[in-house]
């Protein structure tokens, strides 16, 4: 089925030179840290911290609405310290999702309602299914779809994972239009 | 991915009969047919853990019974376990260990503060970062180096090893018989007993090697398990049994006490099944899991046995040496739009159609009842169609149209930021404006008109089919004929299911693009 057409309020989004669209809604804490490479999505009530540490979004990506992006810690000593947070190109992020990865690759889809927990790793062209918890320093392999509570492998994913993917965040690009 | 694009709305049919989503269907080059998961033979290329991505030989992985030494998965709930460091200052022999529980990059930092003291040691221990079980509520002990951990001793593994070495003997005794059945064919047996003066080039050698084995029935299999038993004496493999099985008369009732259980000490059938040798019954004998391994496979079609998808032999590399899915050759499908059904007349529907290709297609589009009532045309695999499957007529012509088949042309894929608007026009003029109601690059949406067979329709599911050309390789070329490119080309034809959903579902909402030729 083709993805159906996504209208926004043109006053409610910036667009960058660069193609990104953010919602002037969202919070982007140290904006400063934040890298958005270009014809990146990010949709109101997001939560991306820039503050605690790097995060790095890839190419054709889109982070649906109330999403928190996070940086991971990792408890040392004398405190805790925050690592950046990577993310590939065309990952498509759905609806309430809290993302707390060290990193994700690129042709990834999480599912609604998700968390990724602390420092997991998530490999190019996997598939989060809606409502799982991935627990803290997972490793998701490539072509694999995970999902529950604890997220376990479920089903192997076909090879095409990347022209589908490729196909998904392009076409939503061009389908998410501003209201005449 | 999958459920944004709802790929399983639309299935093709794979050339043993089943109907798969395109994205998951292989094409194969040289019989030029579709096949899907059951049609291809899977070979393992190689072999890794999913969670360190440790990338083994075969033989070495089979030696680790396919189960990786470092990353364990929790025996309570199946998540993999971290391995946690502590600092054990021992002040004295007598008093208590005091423990700091610290990542494990952390050791470092903390065994200089707490070196004034005592010397203090580092241990390890793992832990369950979504259950919190830890190897100390089993009461293992604490390890000294990060690891170690020992696997559990299985009691039936002397059995196991008895067993496998029969198994083993039955299926080198078969295999043999095989190949004799295989070469006592009245040529093949001439070849066999002559081979001395006819293999000049030793192409027979492993085979005439193999048939003298099998004479003297001296041990020739290379399996070292074997070989170990059968180098002293050269004895009929049929000689070593194992110890049978025996069954027991009587049954000793279950104790009283039995029924007096504390169900908070008890595994769950989960629990007892992932670790299938030892099968701990009280959550005091779960014991670390280590993870299974993963593979990467290449596909091979069982038809002409050439291969359909080979992957980088790297675990972390997600490209492919050979890729040949079904999307690259044959033209994507899609639903685009659908109004609010009406079961008694003809319901517009626009349909996307997308050519991933490298090469321009020329489409045609058939209903199911030319098929019904034309037949297959010559060249043409036939393709039957079960009629019960589908609830729905479709049919591209709105019904008026006497010339039912529709011809479509569809340019090469190309990556969409290279824009050329010349690159429509000269296709889109000779379009047929009723039809095709839209076009920009490889990609076009046509009208078709659905309509259900009767009142009582519940889903509609409607089917068409399409015929275009591939063109394959060629698995023979010699040097005298020179190599045609159109020689390997062939018509094929594919029969598309397309599940609309059920009938009470609302429209989709008209794309804006559409609602000038609609």
């Amino acid at each position: 089925m083709e993805l159906p057409e996504v209208f926004y309020k043109k006053a409610d989004f910036i667009e960058t030179t660069s193609g990104n669209k953010v919602c002037r809604r969202s919070i982007m804490c140290g904006s400063q840290n934040i890298v958005l490479q270009g014809k990146t999505i990010v949709m109101a009530d997001c939560i991306v911290r820039g503050d605690l540490a790097a995060v790095k979004i890839g190419k054709n990506c889109v982070i649906c609405e109330k999403c928190a992006i996070r940086p991971p810690f990792k408890k040392f000593a004398k405190g805790v310290a925050f690592f950046p947070i990577q993310i590939g190109d065309h990952v498509y992020i759905e609806d309430d999702c809290v993302i707390n990865a060290a990193s994700i690759g690129s042709y990834v889809h999480i599912g609604r309602n998700s968390v990724i927990g602390r420092r997991c790793i998530l490999m190019d062209c996997c598939v989060i299914l809606p409502n799982s918890v991935i627990p803290p320093e997972t490793v998701v392999p490539s072509f694999t779809v995970y999902g529950g509570s604890p997220a376990c492998f479920i089903e192997e994913f076909p090879e095409t994972a990347k022209e589908l993917m490729i196909d998904v965040t392009q076409s939503f690009y061009q389908n998410f239009k501003p209201t005449v | 991915m999958t459920s944004l694009l709802k790929v399983d709305k639309v299935k093709y049919q794979c050339s043993c009969g089943t109907f798969k989503p395109l994205c998951y269907l292989y094409f194969c080059r040289h019989c030029l047919k579709v096949k899907c998961k059951e049609c291809v033979i899977l070979e393992v290329d190689c072999r890794f853990c999913p969670s360190c991505y440790e990338n083994l030989q075969p033989h070495e992985a089979i030696n680790r019974k396919n189960r990786c030494q470092q990353c364990f998965n929790c025996p309570c709930c199946g998540h993999t376990l971290v391995t946690r460091a502590t600092n054990t200052a021992s002040l004295s022999a007598n008093t208590s260990a005091t423990v700091t529980d610290l990542d494990e990059s952390s050791l470092s930092s903390t065994s200089v503060m707490s070196g004034q003291a005592t010397p203090s040691k580092k241990v390890y221990y793992l832990a369950c970062g979504f259950c919190r079980w830890s190897t100390r509520d089993i009461n293992l002990n604490d390890q000294l180096t990060i690891n170690s951990w020992k696997q559990q001793d299985n009691i039936h593994e002397q059995r196991f090893q008895e067993l496998l070495l029969y198994y083993k003997q039955i299926a080198n005794k078969e295999k043999l018989e095989k190949d004799r059945k295989k070469y006592t064919t009245s040529k093949g047996g001439l070849l066999l007993r002559t081979s001395s003066k006819t293999d000049k080039y030793g192409l027979l050698t492993p085979l005439t090697r193999r048939s003298i084995g099998l004479r003297t029935t001296t041990p020739t299999s290379s399996t070292t398990s074997l070989r170990a038993t059968n180098t002293a004496k050269p004895v009929d493999s049929s000689t070593i049994q194992p110890k049978q099985s025996t069954a027991l008369e009587t049954i000793t009732p279950l104790e009283d006490t039995f029924f007096n259980l504390d169900l908070s000490k008890m595994t769950t059938m989960k629990q007892r099944l992932s670790s299938v040798e030892i099968q701990p019954v009280y959550t005091d004998g779960l014991y670390p899991i280590s993870k299974h391994f993963t593979s990467k496979q290449s596909k091979r079609c069982k038809e002409c046995d050439h291969n359909v998808l080979k992957p980088e032999p790297s675990p972390k590399v997600i490209k492919f040496k050979l890729h040949q899915m079904a999307m690259f050759f044959i033209p994507d499908i899609r639903i685009w739009y659908h109004p609010t059904w009406d079961s008694n007349r003809e319901n517009v529907c626009v349909l996307s159609i997308v050519n991933q290709s490298d090469e321009q297609i020329t489409l045609k589009l058939m209903t199911i009842d030319d098929i019904l009532k034309n037949g297959s045309s010559t060249g043409i695999d036939e393709i039957k169609v079960d009629e019960k499957l589908l609830t729905a007529k479709l049919d591209f012509s709105g019904g008026n149209d006497t010339n039912k088949e529709k011809i479509v042309q569809l340019h090469a894929h190309i990556d969409m930021n290279e824009t050329d608007s010349k690159y429509d026009n000269e296709f889109r003029e000779n379009d047929d404006k009723q039809f095709v109601i839209w076009r920009k690059f490889a990609k076009i949406a046509i009208k078709c008109t659905v309509k259900p067979h009767n009142e009582n329709v519940k889903n509609i599911i409607a089917g068409f089919v399409m015929e275009h050309r591939v063109v394959g390789i060629s698995s023979v070329q010699t040097s005298i004929q020179p190599a045609q490119p159109e020689q390997n080309s062939k018509i094929i034809r594919h029969l598309v299911t397309i599940d609309f959903g059920s009938i009470d579902e609302p429209a989709l909402t008209l794309h804006s693009s559409l609602k000038e030729g609609l």
